[in-house]
C-alpha cells in the first residue's frame, strides 16, 4: 500500500476492509431467552400486587449474599420451611430455602421439589418437564423442548442444596480455571449448585486456558462430581452433574469420544479438545491417548476415576483416536 | 412467537454480523466484539417497544454496540488463552490485498478508542458526521476532529512501518 495515501484514500481503503468474522453466528433464540427472562424480572421487581410481592421476595432473598456465620436467611413466603442455620461460602453461595445441606440434598425427591429446585435455575422451566423420575437433586431433569424453542428436549441439573450469588457468578467468570483444589471445588460447587468444598478430587485434567474437567467424591463416599470448568466461567448453568457412586460405567472402547472441535467457549484454539470423566474397572491404572501427529496425553486413574481434557492439536484431529490402557504394573491390557 | 419476538429475532439475524464487524473493528477482538454485540442485543430486547415506537432500532443497535466496544476495550481481557495453548501460527497471506489489509487493521489498533469509533463509522460504516455525532454522544465538531487526527495517525503509522521494513 502507498503510505503517503491523503485523506480520501485512507478512508477508501478503510471502506473496503475485508474483515472475515470467525465466530459463530449470533443465536437469535438464546437472546431471545435472556431478553425474555430479563423482561421477566423487570416485571416482578416493578410490578405491583400480593404475588408480585411475594414473587419479589424470593428472588431477593435467594440472591442474598452470604449474611454471617449463623447463616441466618430471611423467611421466603410460599416456600417449605427454610433452614438458615448453616454457613455458606463465604458470600459466594447462599443456601436453597428448604433444601437440607450435604448429602441429603441429593436423595431421591418429588417431582415437585425436581421442578421447584430447577425453576430455581431456569425460570420457566418449572411446567414443562417430560421426565417422568425418579427425582433427585444433582440429577437431571428433561425439559419440553418448546421451552427453549429447541428441536430436542433440554435438560435442567437439578440443584442440590446451594445456589451461586451475584458474587459467585462473577468469581466464576474472573476466574474460571482456578489451579488450586480449593479453587476447583469452589468453582465446581457455583457449577453444579452444591457445596463440594469438603470433597476429595479423585481425579483432574486441564486443557491449559481452555477447560478442567474435575471427579470428587463426597467425605461419605456415597457420592461424585464430574464437573467441567470452562474458559468463559459458564453462568452457573446445567454442567456434568452429581451421582450416586457406582460401578464403573464407561467402557473403555469409547474413551475420549466427548469434546468438541476449536474455537470452543471463546477462546481460540486449533484441533479437537476431549474432555469427559467417568469411572473405568478398578484394574486400570493409567489411559494413554494418541494423537495423529505422534503426540500422546497420559491421564492418571485413581480407583478407576478418570478425568481427560486434552486439547489435540494435530490436524483434523477427531475423537476416538489411538488409545492404550495400563494396569498399574505398566502392562497394556487394552488397545484402541 | 408474538408481533415484538418475531420482529426482534429478524432484526438479530440481519444485523447481528454487521454489528459485530463493526465491534470488532472499533475494540480489535472478536470475543470482546461479540460481548458487545450480545449485550447491546439483550438490552435492545429490553427496550423493544420504546425503541420500536421511535423508529431508530438500528441507531439505537449501533449506539449500545459501539459504546460497549469501546467500553471493553478499556477494560483488562481475562479470556486471554495461556502460552501453552497459542494456535498455530498462520501461513501469511503473501498477497498484497491481504498485506495491506493487515498493515491497515494494525494500524487502526494503534488509535485511541474514540478516535478508532469515528473512523469505523465514518468510512467504514458509511455514516454522516452527525450520524457518528449521535452514535457516539458528542459534538459534530469533535467527529470532525477525531477522524482528522485518526486519519493522520493511521497515514504516520503506516508510513513509519513500511519504512521499518524497507530497512530491515
Amino acid at each position: 500500500m502507498n503510505t503517503q495515501l491523503n485523506d480520501d484514500e485512507l478512508a477508501e481503503a478503510v471502506r473496503r476492509l475485508e474483515v472475515t468474522d470467525p465466530l459463530p453466528a449470533v443465536d437469535p433464540d438464546a437472546l431471545l431467552t435472556r431478553g425474555r427472562r430479563g423482561v421477566r424480572r423487570r416485571r416482578i421487581f416493578t410490578g405491583t400486587g400480593a404475588a408480585a410481592v411475594v414473587a419479589a421476595i424470593a428472588v431477593s432473598a435467594a440472591l442474598l449474599p452470604d449474611l454471617g456465620s449463623a447463616g441466618h436467611a430471611p423467611g421466603v413466603a410460599n416456600s417449605p420451611s427454610a433452614s438458615p442455620t448453616r454457613a455458606t461460602a463465604s458470600g459466594l453461595m447462599a443456601p436453597i430455602p428448604g433444601v437440607s445441606a450435604g448429602d441429603a440434598a441429593l436423595a431421591t425427591i418429588s417431582k415437585q421439589e425436581a421442578q421447584r429446585r430447577c425453576e430455581l435455575r431456569e425460570p420457566g422451566v418449572g411446567d414443562q418437564v417430560m421426565s417422568v423420575g425418579p427425582y433427585r437433586g444433582g440429577g437431571m431433569l428433561l425439559v419440553d423442548p418448546r421451552y427453549r424453542k429447541a428441536a430436542q428436549p433440554s435438560m435442567c441439573n437439578i440443584p442440590g442444596d446451594s445456589r451461586p450469588t451475584k458474587a459467585g457468578l462473577a468469581v466464576l467468570k474472573s476466574d474460571p480455571l482456578p489451579r488450586d483444589t480449593a479453587g476447583l471445588l469452589r468453582n465446581c460447587s457455583l457449577e453444579l449448585w452444591h457445596d463440594l468444598r469438603s470433597w476429595r478430587v479423585t481425579a483432574k485434567d486441564t486443557a491449559p486456558g481452555l477447560v478442567t474437567t474435575l471427579v470428587a467424591v463426597s467425605p461419605s463416599g456415597r457420592y461424585v462430581a464430574h464437573c467441567q470448568l470452562t474458559a468463559n466461567g459458564g453462568d452457573g448453568g446445567s454442567g456434568p452433574g452429581l451421582y450416586a457412586v457406582g460401578p464403573a460405567t464407561n467402557q473403555l472402547a469409547y474413551l475420549g469420544g466427548a469434546g468438541t472441535a476449536c474455537p470452543i467457549f471463546g477462546v481460540r484454539c486449533v484441533g479437537w479438545v476431549a474432555y469427559e470423566s467417568g469411572r473405568v474397572p478398578s484394574n486400570v491404572a493409567k489411559l494413554r491417548f494418541i494423537s495423529k501427529n505422534g503426540r500422546s496425553h497420559d491421564v492418571a486413574v485413581r480407583d478407576g476415576w478418570y478425568a481427560l481434557a486434552w486439547n489435540d492439536t494435530a490436524p483434523n484431529a477427531q475423537p476416538n483416536g489411538p488409545l492404550t490402557v495400563y494396569d498399574s504394573r505398566g502392562k497394556v491390557i487394552f488397545r484402541r | 412467537m408474538g408481533e415484538r419476538d418475531e420482529a426482534y429475532t429478524e432484526f438479530v439475524r440481519s444485523t447481528a454480523g454487521t454489528l459485530r464487524r463493526t465491534a470488532y473493528l472499533v475494540c480489535g477482538d472478536w470475543h470482546r466484539a461479540d460481548d458487545a454485540v450480545q449485550d447491546a442485543l439483550y438490552k435492545l430486547y429490553l427496550a423493544w417497544p420504546r425503541v420500536h415506537r421511535a423508529g431508530n432500532i438500528q441507531a439505537y443497535a449501533r449506539r449500545a454496540v459501539v459504546n460497549s466496544a469501546i467500553d471493553t476495550g478499556r477494560r483488562p481481557w481475562r479470556r486471554e488463552t495461556t502460552a501453552a495453548v497459542l494456535p498455530d501460527r498462520e501461513v501469511p497471506d503473501r498477497t498484497t490485498d491481504h498485506a495491506d489489509r493487515d498493515e491497515l487493521l494494525d494500524a487502526l489498533a494503534v488509535l485511541g478508542p474514540r478516535q478508532r469509533a469515528c473512523v469505523v463509522l465514518r468510512f467504514y460504516d458509511g455514516l454522516s458526521i452527525e450520524e457518528t455525532a449521535e452514535v457516539l454522544d458528542c459534538a459534530a465538531g469533535t467527529v470532525k476532529s477525531q477522524t482528522s487526527r485518526g486519519l493522520d495517525h493511521l497515514r504516520d503509522h503506516l508510513t513509519r512501518t513500511r519504512s521499518a521494513n524497507r530497512v530491515t
